[in-house]
């Protein structure tokens, strides 16, 4: 099974990126489709070290609602936090998959929601590792931390 | 088992044990809450502490944390064997007169023992207004502070918690109840 590292302490270097108090869209091209997440950038973190944050929203959720619900950039300002929508995904309560989510297992949906999370993570340097999990839903543990209520889609603090 | 290896894996902070967790975050526990203001960057820096357990409440230490804005972001406070007959109500009064009291949603006191002064020092803080949970421990609480949480805008939040005392009335029990059915009173 797929692992990947989850790396937790890391430089943000983009420089097309604007530091902002609220979270900002930004948009990636994973394969050939366009993915978007809000990222909320720390104004040090440009200049030292911050920790991510990666917030997954439910099944049928958007990542505007996970970063107005879960709101980690308010609790957690010294953090990066990123809040990544998913796509129309097929589940057992949307057979038809007409509802955004996430792959639920590696492998699944042509690994894209992975894709999506590593370019993610590629945005960053720097990184040293804090804990290796797999990422997304094998790591829904980690939910347990947080939120109970959502199906497919996991939040999860790194 | 991932919030044991996230634990783990913290950085060791000389006077600081990662303690619990609070709604996924890592909690702390000090012997005296000076030490957490005084390393606050650096704890901050690797979890959002929210969880604080104070082992020895002391002068010092409630007056580094009430003039301290990192006591705005906790929202648990523990507060461990405080005797209030021993160490002062003042050092309480200190605390929850901080205007930085207002994060706090759970106060607990335990294996302490609150005297008239200490508990009439929770129910008088303006500053409790997002208080959800309270644990007065063993303690001298009376029906004047009950009728303080049942009245006072200020506790218009709380929900719950521990209300034990030998000097609260039968009616004013069953009063805390029917306020707060899932207390224990």
């Amino acid at each position: 099974m797929t692992r990947f590292l989850f790396v937790a302490l890391l430089g943000w270097t983009s420089s097309t990126v604007a530091t902002a108090a609220d979270p900002k869209k930004m948009e990636w091209t994973v394969g050939d489709v366009k993915r978007e997440a809000l990222v909320y950038i720390p104004e040090k973190a440009d200049k030292e070290a911050a920790p991510v944050v990666f917030a997954f929203h439910g099944h049928g959720g958007t990542m505007k609602y996970a970063a107005t619900k879960f709101a980690y950039h308010k609790q957690w300002p010294e953090a990066i936090c990123v809040y990544m929508q998913g796509l129309n995904t097929v589940s057992k309560t949307d057979p038809k998959g007409e509802k955004p989510g996430w792959q639920n297992i590696a492998g699944s949906n042509e690994d894209r929601d992975l894709k999506f999370f590593d370019d993610v993570i590629k945005a960053t340097r720097h990184g040293r590792s804090l804990s290796v999990c797999n990422a997304v839903l094998p790591c829904g543990n980690a939910m347990r931390f947080h939120r109970k209520g959502t199906q497919n889609g996991y939040d999860h603090e790194i | 088992m991932l919030g044991t290896r996230w634990v783990a894996e913290l950085p060791v902070i000389r006077g600081i044990h990662w303690s619990g967790f609070w709604r996924g975050f890592p909690g702390v526990a000090v012997a005296s809450p000076t030490t957490l203001v005084r390393s606050g960057k650096r704890a901050w820096a690797v979890a959002p502490v929210q969880m604080l357990t104070i082992n020895e409440l002391q002068d010092t230490g409630a007056n580094t944390l009430a003039h301290s804005s990192l006591f705005e972001r906790l929202r648990v406070l523990n507060i461990e064997r405080y005797y209030a007959i021993r160490d002062g109500a003042v050092l309480l009064r200190i605390l929850l007169r901080s205007r930085h009291a207002v994060g706090l949603r759970r106060l607990s006191f335990i294996d302490s023992n609150l005297n008239e002064d200490a508990v009439t020092a929770i129910v008088n803080s303006p500053h409790l207004t997002g208080l959800e949970w309270l644990n007065s421990g063993r303690s001298e609480f009376q029906d004047q502070h009950a009728e303080v949480l049942l009245n006072s805008p200020t506790f218009t939040n709380l929900r719950s918690g521990i209300f034990r005392s030998p000097q609260l009335s039968d009616v004013m029990k069953k009063r805390l109840k029917e306020r707060f059915p899932t207390a224990t009173v």
